[in-house]
């Protein structure tokens, strides 16, 4: 990466809700983009948490994070690509430890002449 | 001495007959965390909702179980392929499949135990599992002990 080389990066995968069978039933989860470099996932600053939702047992906020990724290579169901990473609200950021986050905003930048283009992702952990 | 029974199986043998149904991706006897969720839809989930016993001087009079039925059809997906009108067909479609499963169940648990539905009321209301918005329809039946 270039953009946020000076901070830790970690490589992560997503997966992706697959489409519905003809039952209309939709199951776990797909693998979708694989070796995609993020700056590390980290909380978000909890005096901007506005976007957690009361869990209705607990009764207590889930813990949300961020992370930014840039245009970059990586593979795409398969393929190797050179673009802005193809993640959408919805999608699920796993870590090495396969531990997995819910996306559950994205904000885009486009790029500049000093940046790639970017994304930032709003999380919150999904175990 | 009169030995009571334990709403445990009976809930379980109920999660038991909606899932051989297969009308639902995921079946629980609890209320299931988000993360077991995921991008599963519809799913449906059974709880407890109380017991009613009365005593007729000395005589026990038969239990009676109630048990939640929660059946849960995601509201919308993010890339637009599930819409919520699409949701709120299927809501119909598993109330009546619901329904459907207990009328033809009714009397078949066994050792005396027979279930009804408790009225035909039932109440839909939105929950989110995790970050996705679901329809859950909430239906109460009771679960009539009859005794040996």
């Amino acid at each position: 990466m270039t953009t946020f080389n000076c901070l830790g990066n970690a490589i992560y995968s997503t997966t992706r809700p697959p489409a519905f069978d003809v039952n209309e039933l939709r199951g776990d989860p797909v693998t979708h983009l694989t070796n995609v470099e993020f700056v590390s996932v980290m909380p978000v600053d909890p005096t901007k948490n506005y976007l957690s939702i009361r869990d209705p047992v607990q009764a207590m906020s889930a813990e949300l994070y961020e992370a930014y990724t840039e245009s970059q290579v990586h593979t795409d169901g398969g393929v190797e690509v050179d673009q802005l990473p193809d993640i959408q609200a919805g999608d699920y950021v796993v870590d090495e430890s396969a531990v997995s986050y819910t996306i559950r905003r994205i904000n885009r930048w486009t790029a500049t002449s000093a940046t790639k283009a970017y994304l930032r992702l709003i999380l919150e952990a999904s175990k | 001495m009169t030995t009571f029974l334990s709403r445990e199986p009976i809930r379980k043998a109920l999660v038991a007959l909606f899932e051989a149904d297969g009308s639902w991706k995921l079946t629980f006897g609890y209320i299931p965390r988000g993360d077991e969720i995921k991008s599963n839809t519809p799913f449906l989930f059974v709880t407890s909702a109380g017991t009613q016993q009365t005593m007729s001087g000395t005589h026990l009079n038969p239990a009676s179980y109630s048990f939640n039925i929660m059946s849960a059809s995601l509201m919308a997906s993010t890339d637009g392929s599930w819409t919520e009108s699409d949701a709120e067909d299927m809501v119909d479609t598993l109330d009546q499949t619901v329904r459907q499963i207990i009328r033809d169940n009714t009397g078949s648990l066994g050792n005396g135990v027979v279930m009804t539905m408790e009225d035909t009321l039932s109440q839909l209301i939105s929950i989110y599992f995790g970050s996705n918005k679901y329809w859950v329809e909430q239906r109460r039946v009771n679960v009539s002990d009859l005794g040996s």
